[in-house]
């Protein structure tokens, strides 16, 4: 698979148009924080397809889906909107679907896109920093970090990582995974 | 603009915003005006926050010193970056909050050691203060711990946060060292969640400033409490040498400057803002500037150097991360009389190891198996120090030509290290070095950083006679009867930890001071027709 996808990236330009075009200033220029539905359910399933790459959410992410969508509000209604960046991802994702298939799109943006690590110029790029990557950032700190962190010894365990909010805070589990010495009866914050 | 005011306080950090509480619940209609000269930065605002967990930014950076604005001379290069806000609610919106009382033993530091200067006060008339500060702050701590046997009859107001998991290693190996582990007081209310974002907490449960103003401007019983951001004092006029009758601001609306005049004015522009201030107020009564007929003003600047000590475990086979964004192991086992001389330390863990950064592992296209394999792999861990120097006579802040974006002066910091810091600093290291070896650590590396403007004190010390210091035990200005410097500055020393929790106690200690002092009462305002916040 990787020397499909290493084949493919290095077709020439003309064969992904809109995904390797400069980013004209003007498409990402929204005064208007209007968000379409389509649109939202669109850039929802990008999302869902980061917990199916890295297998580290559960019920293809329905439980991450009002941190995500509370995310979605604060980028497109407060300025700078997302909303031009959104668009842009909608439209290079079709682009990359149509010429490789959905698993194969997905693969290369999340595994192999080529983009380097420099600021963005490119419509993919743009896709991948402003888009892929902040959905990673919010996947990863709205519990997907569990997926990751969890083995035979702390399953199912209280754990904790930046930028998580775990809850309810009358909730009485505990925070963290706290040490606790031999013989220790001291009540901590978070017990 | 012609007002005159019970009081004028300049700067809006955790001093004037205390203050300001204090005096208010005194007397609500007493008439105050808070000038601060950077913006007011919007709190619980929820794309900042977003902002913040994916670039790491705050909404607040740009109120910091821009690289290269503030200077160093001497061995040293004074860390500016980072160290302050100058915004509504000061500092406090980016302090880690770890509310630590000074040690008896710091307010005694020439008589103990020959160095230094004493505090023309002692812990015992501070120890009342204390309480209420920790019950303002809402501090989470330990009560049991053997430091704090001074303190038994005052039981913290939150319990302490827990150690973590990854903590537990260097708990046992802080005991094979005879050092007593500890769990870090910090200032946290009940609502904390623990989000690992802290400086910019999304729910206001850390201490800040800035609410605690937000609260008091929208008391409708403070009718006399007016806030003016943007407003940078310049200039404090006597009109004669015991009265200060004025404080000069630059008006950025209208470019003008305003006179406003108080019965009382407080500086608390902090260690840097404080002694700029009354070094630039120069008069036929103070040719040197206020406060600075001895030439002590801007002297004194001291702050903590960082001392570190860094090593590797092979494997992390549990997955271990510290999950809390502050340190919940530290001791003040060296924190002690016995290290006085040598420099106290306060040691804890480094807030942020052992970590890994999942996203970005992530967004470098590393699979669900390689970002496993890198949590059970080598894990870095570090035991942090904040070393205790001395305030020396030649080590001094002065201004220099230019000013800010906001309009404060910019500044040269004057520093040379203590003569025997290296050996000193050797030795600390020394303390530290063998709980990492016991952790069984590789790569075990020692580290001395330069000091900076966290903790920076000592600019406008207090002391007992105005040879010795530029303020008197009650933080007023020597040779004034209405000045006062309500702010690190004032402190004669500034001991192994972090200074904000003695300085919120010496400032509720003012606030009864200048209950006593009776200032003029609020009929001699000027009516004020509302609060006003700017900007």
């Amino acid at each position: 698979m990787a020397e499909v996808i290493a084949a493919l990236a290095q077709q020439p330009v003309s064969s992904f148009p809109i995904a390797n075009a400069r980013v004209d200033a003007a498409l990402l220029d929204h005064e208007d924080d209007f968000l379409p539905p389509a649109v939202r359910d669109r850039l929802w399933e990008i999302f869902v397809e980061i917990g199916r790459a890295w297998k580290n959410v559960s019920r293809d992410s329905a439980g991450l889906r009002s941190t995500w969508l509370e995310f979605i509000d604060a980028k497109t209604k407060s300025p700078p909107s997302y909303a031009g960046e959104y668009a842009n991802a909608i439209a290079v994702m079709q682009e990359l679907e149509g010429l490789l298939g959905r698993e194969k799109a997905f693969e290369m943006l999340f595994f192999n896109s080529g983009v380097p690590d420099t600021p963005p110029l490119t419509r993919l790029a743009h896709v991948k920093k402003f888009v892929i990557d902040e959905f990673i950032a919010v996947q990863v700190t709205a519990s997907g970090f569990r997926g990751f962190v969890d083995n035979e010894f702390s399953p199912n365990r209280p754990l904790n990582y930046a930028g998580f909010i775990r809850g309810s805070r009358y909730n009485e589990r505990p925070m963290a995974r706290l040490y606790k010495p031999a013989g220790s009866v001291r009540a901590a914050e978070g017990e | 603009m012609s007002r005159h005011y019970s009081y004028v306080l300049i700067g809006s950090g955790v001093a004037a915003v205390t203050l300001a509480r204090q005096l208010l619940q005194q007397d609500r209609s007493t008439s105050i005006l808070m000038l601060e000269a950077g913006p007011r930065v919007p709190r619980g605002d929820r794309r900042g926050w977003w902002d913040y967990v994916l670039t790491g930014r705050k909404p607040y950076d740009f109120c910091r010193d821009l690289p290269g604005e503030n200077r160093t001379e001497g061995d040293i290069d004074w860390g500016f970056d980072d160290s302050r806000i100058m915004a509504y609610g000061g500092s406090t919106g980016h302090w880690g909050a770890w509310s630590l009382r000074y040690k008896p033993e710091d307010f005694r530091l020439y008589s103990n050691t020959g160095e230094g200067a004493d505090w023309p006060i002692g812990y015992d008339d501070l120890d009342p203060y204390y309480r209420q500060a920790e019950d303002y702050l809402s501090v989470c701590g330990d009560t049991g711990e053997s430091w704090n046997a001074n303190r038994a009859a005052q039981p913290y107001p939150r319990p302490p946060f827990g150690w973590t998991e990854a903590d537990g290693l260097m708990v046992e190996a802080f005991r094979k060292n005879g050092i007593e582990p500890g769990c870090m007081p910090i200032a946290r209310y009940r609502k904390c969640m623990t989000t690992g974002t802290c400086k910019y907490c999304p729910i206001g449960s850390r201490f800040t400033a800035h609410d605690v103003l937000d609260e008091l401007a929208d008391d409708p019983r403070h009718v006399n409490l007016e806030i003016r951001c943007l407003s940078p004092v310049t200039r404090l006029v006597a009109d004669r040498k015991s009265n200060i009758a004025a404080a000069e601001f630059l008006d950025t609306k209208t470019g003008d400057t305003v006179s406003v005049t108080a019965d009382v004015f407080v500086v608390a522009g902090g260690t840097y803002e404080s002694p700029k201030l009354l070094m630039r107020s120069k008069s036929a009564f103070w040719p040197e500037g206020i406060g600075n007929d001895t030439d002590l003003v801007g002297r004194h600047i001291v702050s903590h150097s960082f001392l570190r000590v860094r090593g590797t475990l092979p494997t992390n086979h549990r997955r271990w991360l510290q999950e809390f964004d502050f340190p919940t192991l530290m001791s003040r086992t060296y924190d002690s009389p016995e290290h006085q001389l040598d420099g106290k330390i306060f040691i804890f863990k480094n807030r942020a190891l052992p970590n890994v950064d999942i996203a970005g592992l992530m967004k470098k296209g590393k699979t669900r198996e390689q970002i496993r394999a890198i949590l059970s792999g080598p894990m870095t861990f570090e035991l942090q120090a904040f070393y205790e120097e001395k305030g020396q006579h030649r080590n001094r802040l002065v201004e220099r030509s230019g000013t800010n974006r906001f309009g404060l002066p910019l500044m040269t910091v004057n520093y040379l290290r203590e003569p025997k810091f290296d050996e000193r600093t050797k030795r600390q290291l020394a303390l530290m070095k063998p709980v990492m070896d016991d952790m069984a650590c590789e790569n075990v590396a020692t580290f001395v950083d330069d000091p900076g403007g966290h903790h920076a004190s000592g600019t406008c010390r207090m002391a007992e006679t105005p040879e010795e210091g530029v303020t008197d035990s009650n933080m007023k200005v020597f040779g004034t009867d209405n000045l006062y410097v309500c702010s690190n500055a004032a402190f004669p020393t500034c001991a192994a930890v972090n200074p904000t929790l003695t300085l919120t106690a010496l400032t509720m200690r003012l606030a009864e001071h200048l209950a006593g002092a009776a200032p003029r009462p609020v009929a001699s305002a000027a009516p004020l027709l509302a609060q006003e916040i700017s900007a």
